[in-house]
């Protein structure tokens, strides 16, 4: 009876945790209200991706392959686990990430009131990487700042589109989205 | 006699008078001129700058061969800006600093480390990590003003004291000292040519030698003389010596290439060594400053011996005079001529390219801005797809060629575009299939008929309709379409093939016209056209049935902007050649950033791009799949218009798109398929580049569900021993007739069977 109830447990515990396992994503980003951000977690990309082909396995309860395939093939830039050895023994410094240093100039350029340059800083980061909700978002609040609404908005569903799974930055955008 | 020498007082009086007249006009041209001197300067534009930081798409050989177009000098030991030096784990470079739109970029000392095809770490000697350096953008063209005169004009400081002593030294020791002219000094170089036996010293002053610059005056008649004397003391009275001096530094004329003539030392430097003047040595600084003599007689390309001699009398009066002590003279004199090649290509330049940024430009600056104001304009042509593009077009249209067999002479032709999937910014195009082409530029101007290319449309207007799924089942089967009084269209599938019913995203795949006009009548052609227009296509489009089967003509380009939007997952983002303008110091002028908007929704997009996908892996383009394996998957669709005319691929990746077009001129029959032309030279091409695969992501309305593998209409004839998962919209699921599940979504059916199991 004991054991029945065990294995039910189990069996249901195991099944959640596949869900969990195929529902969200590798890499979270940490993004703060006020706009700042950083730290090496901040290189990859952040996707709850599909099966390679977009074919889905017939029995996707028991297709390990499906929970592999959410790991991009092409692994995020590693900044950190450098081989260089530093010649004097000090802390490991865990270097900024180009796009977390981009930002930081964006938010210097938004500051001094050079919203136009602080655009162009995000537009640079963009190219780096692309698929960063967080910056099609700054982007937007850069236009909104301008008076650009529309264009703002453009940017703002653009960053909906690749931030499904940040729920908290959803949720800021759609903010912002209701301010235009 | 009275009246004899009231004669000559008269004719003395008078010529005092004119010769007066002649002196003041003199004064006051040159006063007028010299105050308004203002060089016309040509535009310089760029190609995108390289960034480095720890991830990106770049390895050693790409860095050392972007760092050698910038002239960047391979050296042992690094001394200053603009050298690197490779060793057996990393790549040393000291950058030379830019001043971008955004800011100034500045000059770094640092290490750069690889892991295969990939940056894995910048740092310094101090062991710290760099996040981010940009190199310094290549030069990739300029447009010339109207008089081919081209310089880098820089203030008095900016020179070398070296090359500053070097030309004073050598051509005017006196010219502190004198007043504009100096009969010492013509005495002087009379002498020592006469010692000599040939010219080895001027006597005019560069004072003399700006005016002849400025003036050109090319007959060497008394009065010239005389005039050029005058006005060299007029310059020389109401100009400091230093406005002189960098006024001839910057005029002076040192080489010619084609119809460009290269004016003053800082563009001497970059011309002939491929580097800022501030990084040459003492030497080569010698030799530019010899070639003030003689342009094209001491030309160091041409006549290297000349040079040479050249620039040991230069060096040997800069000793004379003490500007340099021994040593360096007997260092200087042993340096090797360093002269940079300049390569066919560079020369060549990227007219098809550059075409397009001229139209984009022509909408903000007139003709005349561009040639005279020296403008810095800052394209986002990616240097690497361009070339690599370039380097495997020729080849891979011959292949296609041959597999053809085209019996005369006549050349298929190509056009190519690459666009940046996110961005909307055009990485490289190709006007035609020779390297470099210059004639008529295909990618812009070819329009030709889109053939198979227009059917996503068809079938993004169908999804968007809602009513229809991936899973709706078309008939593949014979239809005359009434186009007016007594006419019909009667389209047919390629080899005359009738499919029967079949499944809408296999319709799609394997691209079948019947089932394609089926199913665009009942969508209707104007929600067709209105998606081709909403996908970026700018021109009015024909509301005939047969648009369906892309009988409208579009050129590369206007294809690479609806593919775009299809490969931004919905998001249309104008194509752009041109992303920023600087003045010639750097201060930041237009900007042209990105732009975005949201044209179809994301659960239509991702229905649509699971057939795309299948284009590869079942469809049309399956026969690359074998050569792509590493990039799958991709997304794209093969195009042939009637009578195998046009041959087109247009298919992307994470990164890129792709468009390809083949056919001949003449609009001969080509004897290709989408398939067997454009996407061959697509795959090779794109393969090279090494595109990106696919990961798109799932909306959120987004369900996965099995259907019979085979399409029928009839719910009796639901055969569910062979199943495919398709992917549908939440609220539209499959049809009853091919649906293999019961009502419950998946979860609910797992649940079942764990409760099953636990029971």
């Amino acid at each position: 009876m004991n054991l029945r109830l065990l294995m039910r447990g189990v069996l249901i515990f195991s099944l959640l945790a596949l869900t969990a396992c195929t529902n969200y994503p590798t890499r979270r980003s940490t993004s703060t209200p006020s706009g700042a951000r950083g730290g090496a977690a901040n290189t990859g990309t952040a996707t709850t991706v599909l099966p390679a082909t977009m074919e889905r396995a017939a029995n996707p309860d028991l297709d390990e392959s499906r929970v592999r395939d959410e790991i991009p093939p092409q692994a995020a830039p590693s900044v950190d686990g450098s081989i260089y050895v530093t010649p004097t023994p000090s802390a490991p410094v865990i270097p900024k990430s180009a796009s977390a240093i981009l930002l930081e100039e964006v938010d210097t350029a938004v500051a001094q009131g050079e919203l136009e340059r602080a655009a162009a800083l995000v537009e640079r980061a963009l190219r780096i990487e692309p698929r960063d909700a967080f910056l099609w978002y700054r982007l937007a609040s850069i236009r909104a700042q301008q008076g650009r609404a529309s264009e703002a908005a453009g940017f703002a569903r653009r960053a909906l589109s690749f931030s499904t799974s940040d729920p908290a930055l959803s949720q800021q955008i759609n903010a912002l989205l209701g301010t235009l | 006699m009275a009246t004899n020498m009231l004669r000559l007082k008269r004719f003395v009086i008078a010529s005092a008078l004119i010769i007066t007249l002649w002196c003041l006009w003199i004064d006051l041209t040159v006063r007028r001129d010299f105050n308004a001197l203002q060089w016309a300067l040509p535009a310089r534009l760029y190609a995108s700058p390289q960034e480095l930081y720890a991830g990106a798409h770049l390895n050693q050989t790409d860095l050392t061969a972007y760092l050698q177009r910038l002239g960047y000098r391979d050296t042992a030991d690094i001394t200053g800006p603009g050298e690197f030096q490779v060793s057996s784990t990393h790549v040393r470079l000291w950058t030379r600093g830019f001043e971008f739109w955004d800011g100034r970029e500045p000059a770094v000392n640092f290490n750069v480390a690889f892991d295969q095809d990939r940056v894995r770490s910048l740092f310094t000697d101090q062991s710290n990590d760099l996040p981010l350096v940009r190199l310094e953008p290549v030069e990739i063209a300029q447009i010339n003003p109207d008089t081919g005169e081209d310089r880098l004009p820089m203030s008095l400081t900016q020179f070398p004291p070296a090359l500053v002593n070097a030309v004073v030294a050598v051509e005017d020791q006196r010219f502190f000292s004198h007043f504009g002219v100096d009969p010492l000094g013509i005495m002087r170089a009379l002498v020592a040519n006469l010692r000599a036996g040939e010219i080895v010293q001027g006597g005019s002053t560069l004072t003399q030698q700006l005016i002849k610059n400025l003036y050109l005056t090319r007959q060497q008649t008394l009065r010239r003389k005389i005039g050029e004397a005058l006005m060299a003391v007029s310059l020389d009275l109401h100009f400091s010596k230093e406005q002189i001096l960098t006024a001839y530094l910057n005029e002076v004329f040192l080489g010619q290439e084609g119809n460009r003539a290269i004016h003053g030392f800082g563009l001497a430097a970059e011309y002939y060594f491929a580097r800022p003047l501030a990084e040459l040595s003492l030497g080569e600084l010698a030799l530019l400053a010899g070639l003030s003599q003689g342009a094209s007689y001491y030309n160091p390309r041409r006549y290297p011996e000349r040079a040479l001699q050249r620039r040991d009398i230069v060096l040997s009066s800069l000793l004379a005079q003490e500007f340099i002590t021994q040593p360096e003279y007997e260092q200087a004199r042993t340096e090797t001529l360093n002269i940079s090649t300049r390569s066919s290509r560079q020369r060549r330049g990227y007219p098809a390219f550059m075409e397009l940024v001229g139209k984009e430009l022509a909408q903000d600056y007139d003709r005349e801005a561009l040639r005279t104001e020296g403008l810095r304009i800052f394209t986002t042509l990616d240097l690497r797809a361009q070339d690599t593009m370039e380097a495997r077009l020729e080849d891979a249209v011959k292949a296609v060629e041959r597999a053809a067999a085209s019996t005369d002479a006549a050349h298929l032709e190509a056009a190519m575009v690459i666009t940046d999937t996110i961005t909307g910014e055009i990485r490289a195009i190709a006007g035609g299939r020779q390297r470099g082409y210059a004639g008529f530029n295909r990618a812009l101007q070819a329009v030709r008929p889109i053939g198979s290319l227009a059917k996503p449309m068809v079938y993004l207007a169908a999804l968007e309709s809602g009513n229809y799924s991936l899973a709706s089942v078309l008939s593949d089967t014979p239809i005359s379409v009434p186009l007016g009084v007594g006419q019909q269209w009667s389209p047919r599938n390629y080899e005359n093939k009738i499919y029967g019913d079949v499944y809408f995203y296999d319709a799609l795949e394997r691209s079948m016209n019947l089932a394609t006009v089926h199913l665009g009548m009942r969508v209707g052609v104007d929600k067709v056209a209105e998606v081709m227009t909403r996908l970026g296509y700018g021109k009015t489009v024909s509301l005939y049935p047969s648009l369906l089967l892309g009988a409208i003509d579009m050129t590369p380009i206007e294809v690479a902007q609806m593919y775009q939007t299809l490969a931004s997952n919905g998001f249309r983002s104008p194509l752009r050649a041109v992303a920023a303008v600087t003045s010639g110091d750097g201060t930041p002028l237009e900007r042209y950033g990105i732009e975005t908007s949201q044209v179809v929704d994301p659960t239509s997009m991702y229905l649509l791009e699971y057939a795309l996908q299948g284009v590869f892996t079942r469809g049309t383009a399956e026969g690359m799949m074998g050569q792509l394996e590493a990039q799958m998957p991709l997304a794209g669709k093969t195009g042939t218009t009637n009578d195998l005319r046009d041959s087109w691929f247009a298919g992307y990746g994470d990164d890129l798109v792709g468009v390809v077009w083949l056919g001949y001129d003449d609009n001969r029959e080509s004897g290709l398929t989408g398939a067997s032309g454009a996407l061959r030279v697509w795959t090779d091409v794109m393969g090279s580049l090494n595109i990106a695969p696919r990961r798109t992501q799932s909306p959120p309305d987004i369900v996965w569900h099995d259907v019979s593998a085979t399409a029928v209409t009839d719910s009796r004839l639901r055969e569910c021993q062979h199943l495919k998962s398709l992917p549908f919209k939440l609220q539209h699921p499959a049809e009853s007739a091919v649906n293999c599940e019961s009502s419950e979504s998946l979860l609910q059916n797992i649940l079942e069977r764990v409760r099953g199991l636990s029971r």
